[in-house]
């Protein structure tokens, strides 16, 4: 039997506001200076909107590497930003909610 | 009652100190300990504040010497001022005597210490490790390095604190996402955890003690006044 890999929703923000894919290219781009290109693909991060508000999904086992690239972010384009996770969720449901 | 996390240093002034101390409230954070550079009638104030929001606070001291002597010097004319005290051990001179002085709560080891750290350094060992991440944020290569070591040699041996070093509000970073830097050097959730919760508390429990006034030795306590 195939068992599907366990995911987490980290719901994200940046300061000052950016819109979601702009903190999804960020991440995505910090993720890769800190643990490669084959880190950024085993963590199968994607990401979803909720009210206008960044959702990233990665895997259960990456999620310690996704925490820490959002906290390792410092700017993004130029500005002086910071990212921070809001909440942390096993289903995508209990963050709509 | 869920846990209370600490944000074991903040660098705050008196311009600053409502910024930082709503935005630490609105990250989650049931307490933080500063390092304040004001008056003590202006730390009376952000305290006040502080309370207002149902965050505690409490006072650090931040002593950056190097040698012996000035850091003995430093703990004397200190002593029972500050709820706690951490030292930047620039020189391997300091880390020795800081790591095992009573009087210090947690070494602070630089991104480039200019010291090698073993498993003799360790067995000395009576105070926890401080890391904080705004250390990592400004030189992110060798402090990643440094850390790995600190918690590859000293991390089983003593307790390791992670704190955000923040002096503005764009500094600072979510329980969570500190506790990710334990968690990506092997610590178990549970572990990682404790480096903003209890190893914190524990600290500030025995400091209180300490500075109460009925305060005689370890475990000696007067009562009956």
């Amino acid at each position: 039997m195939v068992v599907r890999p366990k995911k987490r929703y980290v719901e994200v923000e940046a300061e000052p506001e950016l819109p979601p894919e702009k903190i999804f290219e960020a991440v995505k781009e910090r993720y890769v200076w800190l643990f490669g290109l084959m880190g950024l693909v085993e963590a199968d991060l994607k990401l979803y909107k909720i009210r206008d508000k960044a959702v990233i999904r990665c895997r259960l086992e990456s999620l310690p590497k996704l925490l820490f690239s959002t906290a390792m972010i410092k700017e993004v384009e130029g500005t002086p930003t910071a990212v921070r996770t809001i909440r942390v969720s096993g289903t995508i449901r209990s963050l709509k909610e | 009652m869920g846990r209370r996390f600490i944000d074991f240093w903040v660098h705050v002034t008196p311009e600053n100190s409502q910024e930082i101390l709503s935005k630490l409230r609105e990250l989650g954070f049931g307490a933080a300990v500063v390092e304040f550079d004001g008056s003590e009638e202006e730390f009376r104030e952000t305290l006040r504040y502080a309370e207002s929001m149902g965050l505690e606070l409490y006072r650090k001291l931040v002593v950056r010497v190097s040698g012996r002597r000035p850091l003995l010097s430093a703990l004397r004319s200190n002593r029972g001022r500050y709820e706690v005290i951490s030292v930047v051990c620039e020189d391997l001179e300091t880390a020795l005597v800081a790591a095992r002085d009573n009087r210090v709560d947690t070494v602070v080891i630089p991104p480039r210490p200019g010291y090698r750290f073993d498993k003799g350094v360790a067995s000395l060992l009576r105070n926890r490790v401080e890391i904080p991440f705004n250390q990592i944020l400004e030189d992110p290569e060798p402090s990643l390095k440094t850390y790995l070591e600190v918690f590859k040699i000293l991390g089983r041996k003593a307790g390791i604190i992670v704190s955000s070093g923040a002096s503005s509000p764009l500094m600072l970073r979510t329980p969570w996402q500190l506790i990710s830097l334990p968690m990506i050097m092997g610590y178990s959730h549970e572990e990682a955890l404790k480096t903003v919760s209890d190893e914190c508390w524990s600290i500030i429990a025995t400091n209180l003690e300490k500075l109460s006034p009925d305060y005689v030795a370890p475990g000696v306590v007067r009562i009956g006044r």
